[in-house]
């Protein structure tokens, strides 16, 4: 009787330190595997962040949700659950560039409108004030409700318009459109103030 | 050292005849000003430039429908550059 009870400890024993031994062999495998998919997913760089928020905050969500599984021994669901995650990592870098290169169409698509309406409108009101500019230096005297500080500074907005404009067709003509739309919105700012303070009607 | 004759005065024989200036194409942002009765291009270069004499600009800007800078009519627009 004595040597059966020693016998089933024993066993028990033996069985416990089977199964210790096992969950030991798989720890390793899952802390690689949950580092393998960080690694994936780290990858995916800033343009992830930038450009897929949601699906790169899915895919750190199930990074802690396996990490969970680790912290409670879970190796075999942690093992288990990796592949699918994994897979899902390393496709955030070819979404993540994707979505990047649909934005910068997208936002090359806006600027090339932009500059469409800017450079059939600007010409006309750089024109029509460069014109008053020039005939109002000739005056003996500024016409009633025009005075000299704002008269100068009309004269030189439109130089710093021109200017400016020179560099917009420059930026647009070297195909740098971004470039050339901000300068061209300066161009408009700076136009509409010196018609405005020249008392000019706008278009 | 033989002394040059200074040229004449006059335009040389083989210069171009002096064109007048084109008006620049009408755009959103020209300026017109409808004449209104005892209206005449001096007192309107006045009112917008501050100087009649200036009246010549309009006058300039406006060939395609003025050909005389003293028949102006009421009601006319002028561009006022």
């Amino acid at each position: 009787m004595k040597s059966k009870s020693a016998f089933a400890g024993f066993l028990s024993l033996v069985m416990a330190a089977v199964l210790l031994a096992g969950c030991a062999n798989q720890m390793e495998p899952a802390k690689k595997a949950i580092a393998d998919i960080e690694a994936a997913a780290a990858a995916a760089g800033p343009d992830a962040a930038q450009y897929i928020p949601d699906q790169l905050q899915s895919v750190t969500t199930q990074i802690a949700d396996l990490k969970m599984k680790f912290d409670q021994k879970d190796y075999k669901g942690v093992i288990a659950a990796a592949p699918a995650l994994l897979a899902q990592a390393q496709g955030l870098t070819a979404a993540a560039t994707s979505a990047r290169q649909a934005a910068e169409a997208a936002a090359l698509e806006a600027f090339n409108s932009e500059w469409g309406t800017l450079a059939a409108d600007l010409p006309g009101q750089l024109a029509a004030v460069t014109s008053r500019v020039g005939i109002l230096s000739k005056s003996k005297k500024l016409p009633a409700g025009l005075d000299a500080a704002s008269f100068e500074a009309a004269r030189s907005g439109a130089d710093e318009a021109k200017a400016l404009w020179d560099q917009a067709t420059a930026a647009q003509a070297a195909g740098n459109m971004e470039q050339a739309v901000m300068a061209a919105r300066q161009v408009k700012e700076k136009l509409n103030a010196a018609m405005a303070g020249l008392g000019m009607s706008a278009g | 050292m033989q002394e040059k004759t200074p040229p004449a005065w006059g335009t040389p024989p083989d210069a171009a005849p002096e064109q007048p200036d084109a008006a620049p194409a009408d755009s959103a942002y020209t300026q017109w000003y409808e004449v209104k009765k005892g209206d005449t291009l001096w007192k309107i270069a006045k009112e917008v430039y501050g100087d009649g004499s200036l009246y010549p600009e309009i006058f300039k800007a406006n060939q395609d429908t003025l050909s005389d800078p003293d028949k102006i009519q009421v009601g006319q627009q002028l561009r006022i550059p």
